[in-house]
């Protein structure tokens, strides 16, 4: 029983690296091209985020319940029936989109289907075949917060740099520069907020190191 | 037929550098940066891009005339594209691994990425979204899996230089090549100005 | 990689890159002086601006990564200054600070420091300009309006000749203005006359080679005396091109950067040739009336290749020589016995 508690932690905390240590776009570098060129403004950041869970957590599952076929059943059938999934969850993912904003598919234009074939579901299903539905669902879902916390971060710097405005709404910045709304201040943009979560992991490690020796310390200390 | 020549060269060109899949668009800038197998395994990728995107734009031009009178086409054209490259995907793996079982086995994992993919999808999307024919749009498609082959050229040149450098700790890897990608994008901005349409 | 037997003088300078920074600040100063004199005060503070910009963020960087800063690299100071003479003298103080900063933590920094970028640092800092505010670097005041040193320009503000010939017209100013920079255009460009000086006063010093800018400027003037892009005879082309454009001044300070510039002679003689190419595309098809700067970032990528690609060539022809000598040496043998 105490055995089974641990591993469901130890499942749970490798799933929440998916959100920082291991992120899906700053980290792994997946799904680089609606963060790159579709997040320059918030609401187009709110929109890449949705059509992502809506598309990659389904597909997961998906892929989780595809696991229990035969073996014969081969891998691209698997992936192909995984495609079809991801290309039919476009229809909702458009409708609710529409409804929350609709100039939300004008302004992100083909990313915002694009988001359909990302990396993070074609790299993961086949693995997550070997995993449960429960399981698949919860590595879904943290894809998902890792994917839209790069994206929000991402769009609303750029929006602010860009417009001088966030979510729509004016700020102060006596200074804009429209050309990080481009793609290649995109790129950049990516890159750099990549090194400062690297940064920042790297020193929560130090950190975290430091406190547990002097722990040790102490303890052999007494 | 000298005017078709012309009007093919320019606009293989137009796809290749001034709309560059990569640098402009960032399609398929995951298969660039992350693909493992190398410099080689890069290449190879590419050259399968190359002939997906092709067939892909070929299939969405010839099928247009017929998506473009369904009732709601909006939402049930990227269907449509994903079900298209599925379809593709479906028949070239099912030959493979009847003819070719071990090469299939080796690179199915590249297959799958370069069939569902970013490139592939904007191929057909762009080309529809142009109004090209059936021939513009095979040539445009070429010219895309052609764009992405250039910008695998160009990376090699930059992971070489970059392997000799004393990057910052925080900086090795990804973080640095997303900022030189980004800056060969701002070259290239001088030969487009801000006019791409996603 | 082929070792290069070192030339007596074995021991030039003790701080070569020092020297060679120091050499190409010198060259600037009279361009500098001569934006002083069409444009006044405000030429000058936008030159301490942006070097002063470039100096902090460089210092900042610095400290950020962990190292002790070493005063004697003054290769910020170098592109701080380079910034502002490539824009017009009533760009905004906040273009030319933003181009300093992005110039030196963007395209310096990211890939290792002094002598590691990838790319031209002022090249890659024009370019963000020009994309950010491209009708605040490229609206001129005429010479020797008054502009005010700080706040907005009261002057008239206008686009210059190389917006006619980017329009693909011919200018209306007088040749002897052109060849005296009396005309609408970047602050620091706009004089020939100086820049062919500070051409040879880098060539003199050896802060400069001479195969880059050889190679460069041979093709650059060979097509604008065959293909003129304006309905002018080849050298009226070469006179409006050379006097107008950007590249004369990138050809001087921004090709021979020494981070980016290949190491072999033969590399550079194909690398200027590679810039002079892409410059002339750029010029032909690209949107901005100033676009060197974009092709030399396009051009920097492959410096990298040519020295590579050189030595290959190099090592190739070396064989074929020695198998060619060893067969005619045999030939000879034979015939005596």
């Amino acid at each position: 029983m105490q055995q089974e508690q641990n591993s469901v932690k130890k499942n749970l905390r490798k799933e929440l690296d998916l959100i920082f240590v291991k992120n899906p776009v700053w980290v792994t570098g997946l799904a680089l091209a609606p963060a790159v060129v579709g997040s320059f403004t918030v609401k187009n950041g709110v929109g890449l985020s949705l059509v992502f869970g809506m598309v990659t957590i389904p597909v997961l599952v998906v892929s989780s319940f595809l696991g229990m076929l035969p073996k014969k059943v081969p891998q691209y059938a698997r992936t192909a029936i995984c495609a079809v999934v991801a290309a039919l969850m476009l229809i909702p993912a458009r409708l609710l989109a529409g409804g929350i904003a609709p100039n939300l598919f004008d302004s992100l234009g083909m990313y915002f289907s694009v988001v359909a074939l990302n990396t993070v579901w074609i790299v993961r299903a086949p693995l997550c075949q070997e995993k449960k539905p429960q399981w698949a669902l919860w590595e879904g879902v943290c894809q998902t917060v890792g994917f839209s916390i790069c994206v929000l971060v991402v769009s609303a710097l750029r929006e602010w740099l860009a417009y001088g405005t966030f979510g729509g709404n004016s700020t102060v910045l006596s200074v804009k520069f429209p050309a990080v709304a481009y793609a290649f201040a995109g790129f950049i943009t990516v890159g750099v907020t990549a090194a400062v979560l690297r940064w920042c992991v790297d020193r929560s490690r130090d950190v975290v190191a430091s406190v547990r020796r002097q722990q040790k310390k102490w303890r052999t200390q007494r | 037929m000298n005017n078709t020549l012309i009007g093919i060269f320019s606009l293989l060109l137009t796809a290749l550098v001034l709309q560059n899949a990569v640098f402009s668009r960032a399609l398929d800038i995951t298969s660039l940066l992350v693909l493992p197998g190398g410099r080689k395994g890069l290449r190879q990728f590419g050259l399968i891009l190359t002939g997906i995107t092709t067939a892909a734009a070929l299939f969405a031009a010839l099928l247009n005339p017929l998506i473009s009178q369904w009732e709601n086409v909006q939402y049930l054209r990227p269907v449509v594209y994903v079900l298209i490259l599925t379809l593709l995907y479906g028949i070239v793996c099912f030959l493979l691994n009847w003819k070719k079982r071990d090469w299939f086995h080796d690179h199915s994992m590249l297959l799958t990425m370069a069939f569902f993919n970013c490139a592939a999808y904007g191929a057909m999307a762009l080309t529809v979204y142009s109004g090209f024919h059936w021939l513009e749009s095979t040539v445009y498609g070429l010219g895309i899996g052609l764009s992405f082959l250039l910008a695998v050229f160009l990376l090699e040149q930059g992971r070489r230089c970059m392997s000799i450098c004393n990057i910052p700790k925080a900086f090795r890897g990804l973080p640095a090549e997303l900022v030189y990608v980004g800056l060969i994008s701002l070259s290239l901005y001088g030969l487009v100005g801000h006019q791409l349409a996603a | 990689m082929l070792q290069y037997e070192p030339k007596a003088p074995y021991v030039r300078n003790r701080d070569s890159a020092f020297t060679v920074m120091m050499d190409v600040v010198i060259a600037l100063l009279p361009l500098y002086f001569m934006a002083f004199y069409f444009y006044g005060l405000r030429a000058l503070m936008l030159g301490l601006a942006s070097v002063a910009a470039a100096v902090v963020s460089d210092f900042v960087c610095i400290l950020l990564e962990g190292k002790k800063p070493y005063f004697r690299d003054i290769s910020s100071v170098v592109t701080g200054m380079m910034l502002p003479l490539m824009m017009s003298a009533a760009t905004p103080y906040y273009v030319v600070v933003s181009a300093s900063v992005f110039a030196v933590v963007f395209v310096k920094h990211v890939f290792g420091g002094v002598g590691q970028s990838a790319f031209n640092p002022a090249a890659a800092g024009f370019a963000f300009a020009v994309a950010c505010w491209p009708v605040q670097v490229f609206s001129y005041p005429a010479p020797f309006s008054s502009l005010e040193p700080f706040g907005t320009i009261s002057a008239g503000l206008s686009s210059g000749p190389a917006w006619n010939l980017f329009q693909g017209g011919v200018p209306a100013n007088d040749i002897l203005d052109l060849l005296l920079g009396r005309f609408l255009g970047p602050m620091g460009l706009t004089n020939i006359l100086v820049l062919a000086t500070c051409l040879f006063y880098l060539l003199f010093r050896g802060a400069i080679s001479w195969q880059a800018p050889a190679a460069f400027f041979g093709i650059m003037v060979l097509a604008m005396l065959l293909f003129p892009r304006i309905p002018e005879s080849g050298p009226m082309s070469l006179v409006y091109e050379a006097t107008t454009g950007m590249w004369v001044f990138g050809g001087i300070f921004m090709l021979n950067e020494p981070g980016t510039l290949p190491k072999r002679s033969s590399s550079r003689l194909a690398y200027g040739a590679l810039a002079a190419v892409f410059t002339i595309l750029f010029q032909r098809f690209g949107r901005a009336e100033q676009t060197f700067a974009f092709a030399l970032l396009l051009t920097n990528v492959f410096s990298f290749t040519l020295d590579r690609y050189s030595e290959r060539l190099l090592r190739r022809l070396r064989r074929v020589y020695l198998a060619t000598r060893t067969k005619l040496s045999e030939k000879k043998s034979a015939q005596r016995a």
